[in-house]
């Protein structure tokens, strides 16, 4: 081949986010039209399929092939770019009518929820039967088309990549407007006369020719970037821009003038309703110009039912493994051995974290897999945990415990303990020192063997596990819930094993009556409830992330947010302390620590350590979250008092601290990850096994911190702001009855999520301290 | 004031129309140099201290033919210190044209810059050399405004939903 043809067909642009816009537009399309098609072949045939993908190729084509790069040394490149973007994808995708099948092609949440709505509201549907109507198509179509034709805003688009985003984007937007009357996609109703197509289309015709003329027959060159670039073979600036008024003009003069011709004949010789004024309106499964028939769009109704969803055990092997007795015990095996392995080097081995078992795991891949685990999965750590191993070995010791004492069944014990924890990790250091580490996790085997052996249930896992704790609060982020699959099998259930167990299997030790039980909080996804269910009726299904802030139902074992002051706390701290522990270990809070430290003429930054958590951690949560509440409470006239008002919103500030923990960890594990290779080693050569070779040592320094991380990160908070905010919003509607009432309302917390998101931001910015590595 | 310089800087780096534009660059320089017209394209067109492209076409002078698969080096270094230089190979690999030969330099400061192009097989070297003025970096955060302020436009689009929803009507629940 010509090497010169040959590099211009191998200049393709990458452009991710297009490819991925038009894939998944794409994917949505043709998920809604197979859903169509099988309701009626004949209306929806592979014709259609054919000319909405076409219509995105030619999209692609435009943007992310050849043509691109060669757009800035040919203007006939760049006018072939612009056709394909104004004559030939709009008709395509219209051709396609795509108005249906994208609809019935988007999840039924979004559908339902938030597309809906929209197509209902009236200012909407007038809005787009008014921009539809060719008056007002031709003059968009018109003057966008002029607009960015005259030449100081042609050379601007040329010269700066965002603009030229907004000129093409401008273009699809006006011809997607333009050929929308002339293609009627159905179900599109004109309420005017076919007959206003014929001088739509030919006085669009004459302004492309007038157009067309003016590049073809100009004496000079009418966009000065085409003359300052280098030739590319013998054709000149001037002859360029002709060429480019020619192929204006012929293609502009098809596109116009062919479907004038069919649309003539159609009017002359077609049906004689063809012509007819309809009156714009709902049809029975239709709709009118512009708008949407809804029925198809589904009723809230049919959300209801949680059998429809994604199911965990049913994934072939998966499902087998989990729904196995001894799944549970499975998984817990390889975590105690490696507890074992962490206690035996962190009490034994050199006491330099990155050096150590006790240094490595724990803080970096431990963590790191624990909060990644509750992204995609739950909470997965409390499954697999080791501590409650020998909990086992305690009921086979002392079978029947005394229940756990009324007044502890709350949160409040646990969260002293998760305070003194938090402290205790700055204070001591504990990333640094492999023999405290060991020492806390013989304590949590120590203190999961005692109260599990004295009380009843799992005592230890519900009200005193810090860690249990953090996975609780967090997994209300998860996608997937223990849950009924069908309510119905649980009413006519007699017996109950879920809660009160079978010969074999225990039933909920944490007291979460599945059919009344609503989100992951307290659940530790030990699967017993699956297990026990004789009826199969439990799986682990797909829920919204976050779904179950704003609801204050009733739920088992748990009760209603809005009463639960001790979650509301817990809550607060695990959102403060995510803040906190991320600051403590940027350089300047650091810098502030240790002149104070000096300032005070300490020897041990213990003190000024101290300051700061009191600060953080008590100080700042209880203003906030204080003044929050009565701002909101006096700001939106709630009836409930401060401190319930205090304790349902506190419930929405959960996401944002879940994106703090997840940049926190993700920042440690993705930067440090490989030093576990020579801290195993290393114990391998300890124990006196060679087998793994030499410590390289190398892999214990983290590695540079790639953009990718930072955007990553950034994305962690982007989405906790969403989060919170939406479960705050939703929380300030369910007490509200008017829209300026909920904003009024949601507005202090609404302030208070932006606050902690910025010193999110601020944090991710700073430089950190790389514990855990050389 | 800062602000201001900042917001200028943006919308100067958004807006300025250079004098010509090429694989998503600015003609810096374009000469005959040993029967070949050698032209220089830098990107971005507001150049900051950071990562610099430079695209390099070599065409024959007289035929304006593309050459391809040229030993390009481009290297660039301070006015004001000539010994710091800094170079890259420019390939057709790493251009999106690829008629064209680019290269990535990082300008870890400010200041007035010299960059020089050369054609390794040519009499004449370096083939081509220019100035650049090149403004301080942006703080960090603002290379990822895009990334951080986003929510600001889903936040703005579930307003505009919920003000078109419930205007109306009360909330049901």
């Amino acid at each position: 081949m010509n090497p010169f043809l040959d590099a211009c067909l191998r200049s393709w642009p990458w452009d991710p986010g297009l490819l991925v816009a038009l894939v998944l537009t794409g994917a949505i399309y043709v998920r809604g039209w197979c859903f169509l098609r099988r309701r009626d072949r004949h209306r929806w045939h592979a014709g259609k399929l054919a000319a909405f993908l076409g219509g995105l190729s030619s999209i692609f084509l435009a943007l992310a092939s050849p043509i691109e790069p060669f757009s800035y040394f040919f203007l006939q490149v760049h006018m072939l770019q612009h056709l394909l973007l104004m004559m030939v994808a709009p008709a395509l995708l219209w051709l396609g009518a795509p108005m249906f099948p994208l609809l019935r092609g988007l999840p039924q949440p979004i559908r339902v929820y938030w597309v809906a709505p929209l197509l209902r509201s009236p200012m909407i549907r007038g809005a787009f039967t008014r921009l539809t109507h060719p008056l007002w198509a031709w003059l968009v179509f018109v003057a966008a088309t002029w607009f960015w034709h005259l030449p100081r805003l042609y050379e601007l688009a040329l010269g700066s990549d965002g603009w030229h985003y907004v000129q093409h984007a401008t273009f699809l937007a006006s011809s997607l407007v333009f050929w929308y009357p002339v293609v009627r996609p159905y179900p599109s109703r004109p309420g005017w006369s076919l007959w206003i197509l014929v001088p739509y289309l030919l006085l669009a015709d004459i302004q492309n020719t007038l157009l067309s003329a003016l590049l073809t027959f100009s004496n000079r060159v009418l966009y000065a970037p085409y003359a300052e670039v280098p030739r590319l073979g013998n054709l000149s600036a001037l002859e360029d821009q002709a060429a480019a008024g020619v192929l204006l003009w012929v293609s502009g003069s098809v596109a116009f003038l062919v479907p004038l011709f069919g649309i003539g004949l159609g009017l002359l010789f077609g049906k004689k309703t063809v012509g007819k004024i309809q009156k714009p309106g709902f049809a029975s499964q239709g709709a009118g110009n512009g708008r949407i028939a809804l029925p198809l769009v589904g009723s809230v109704k049919t959300l209801r039912s949680p059998t429809t969803g994604f199911d965990l055990l049913r994934v072939p092997w998966l499902g087998r493994f989990l729904r196995w007795r001894h799944a549970r015990l499975c998984v817990q095996i390889p975590l105690l051995v490696l507890a074992g392995f962490v206690i035996y080097d962190g009490f034994r081995g050199p006491q330099v974290g990155a050096m150590n078992l006790a240094g490595v795991l724990p803080w970096i891949h431990w963590r790191g897999l624990l909060i990644l685990g509750l992204l995609v999965c739950g909470n997965v750590f409390c499954m697999a945990c080791p501590f409650t191993v020998p909990r086992k070995l305690a009921r086979r010791w002392r079978a029947a415990g005394r229940p756990w004492p009324r007044w502890l069944r709350n949160k409040w014990s646990a969260v002293v303990l998760l305070v003194l924890f938090l402290w205790a990790y700055e204070a001591f250091a504990l990333w640094d020192s492999p023999w405290l580490t060991a020492g806390i996790a013989l304590a949590f085997f120590a203190a999961a063997f005692v109260i599990d052996g004295l009380f009843q249930g799992a005592s230890f896992c519900k009200y005193v596990c810090p860690i249990g704790q953090f996975n609780f609060v967090q997994s209300l982020m998860s996608p997937l819930e223990i849950k009924v699959l069908a309510p119905n099998v649980c009413v006519s259930c007699q017996t109950k094993e879920c809660i009160r167990g079978s010969v074999d299997v225990p039933g909920c030790e944490l007291h979460l009556y599945q059919p009344r039980k609503s989100s992951n909080m307290d659940c530790t996804f030990c699967l017993d409830c699956i297990h026990a269910c004789p009826h199969e009726n439990v799986g682990i299904v797909a829920t919204g992330p976050s779904t179950q802030l704003w609801r204050d139902s009733f739920r088992s074992g748990i009760g209603r947010w809005s009463k639960r002051r001790d979650l509301a706390v817990l809550v607060v701290l695990l959102v403060f302390g995510a803040f906190a522990n991320a600051a403590l270990m940027t350089e300047p809070v650091m810098d502030w620590r240790e002149k104070t430290t000096d300032a005070l003429g300490l020897k041990s930054p213990l003190v000024a350590t101290t300051l700061v958590f009191l600060i953080v951690m008590f100080a700042a949560p209880l203003l906030m979250v204080a003044g929050a509440a009565a701002l909101c409470r006096r700001m939106g006239r709630l009836a409930q008092n401060g401190i319930e008002v205090a304790s349902r919103y506190s419930m929405c500030l959960a996401p944002l601290g879940f994106g703090m923990w997840l940049t926190h960890y993700c920042f440690h594990f993705f930067t440090s990850y490989a030093s576990v290779v020579p801290t195993t080693q290393r114990f391998a050569a300890d124990l006196g096994g060679s087998f793994l070779g030499v410590p390289v040592w190398s892999y214990a320094c983290c590695v540079t911190i790639a953009d990718w991380l930072l955007r990553l990160e950034i994305v962690f908070l982007d989405v906790g702001l969403l989060l919170s905010l939406y479960a705050g919003y939703r929380i300030a509607r369910s007490q509200t009855q008017h829209w300026p009432q909920t904003l009024a309302a949601f507005a202090p917390w609404g302030l208070l999520m932006i606050f902690l998101f910025a010193a999110g931001i601020w944090i991710v910015f700073q430089p950190m301290q790389m514990r855990g590595t050389m | 004031m800062r602000n201001k310089v900042l917001l200028i800087a943006v919308l100067t780096a958004w807006n300025v129309p250079a004098l010509a534009y090429a694989d998503g660059g600015t003609v810096r320089a374009s000469e005959v140099r040993d029967g070949r017209r050698i032209t220089v394209f830098t990107s971005p067109t507001f150049l900051r201290a950071g990562p610099l492209d430079v695209s390099v076409l070599v065409q024959d002078a007289a035929s304006g033919k593309p050459l391809l698969d040229l030993p390009i080096v481009v290297t660039a270094y301070p006015i004001l210190d000539p010994r710091r230089k800094i170079s890259a190979p420019a390939t057709t690999d790493a251009a999106t044209n690829k008629l064209l030969h680019a290269a990535q330099l990082n300008l870890p400061e400010d200041g007035t810059w010299r960059i020089e192009v050369v054609v390794k097989g040519l009499e004449q070297e370096p083939a081509i050399g220019f100035d650049v003025d090149v403004a301080p970096p942006p703080p960090p955060w603002l290379g990822m405004s895009l990334w951080i302020g986003w929510p600001l436009l889903a936040i703005g689009v579930f307003a505009c939903h919920q003000w078109l929803v419930h205007k109306r009507r009360p909330f049901s629940r």
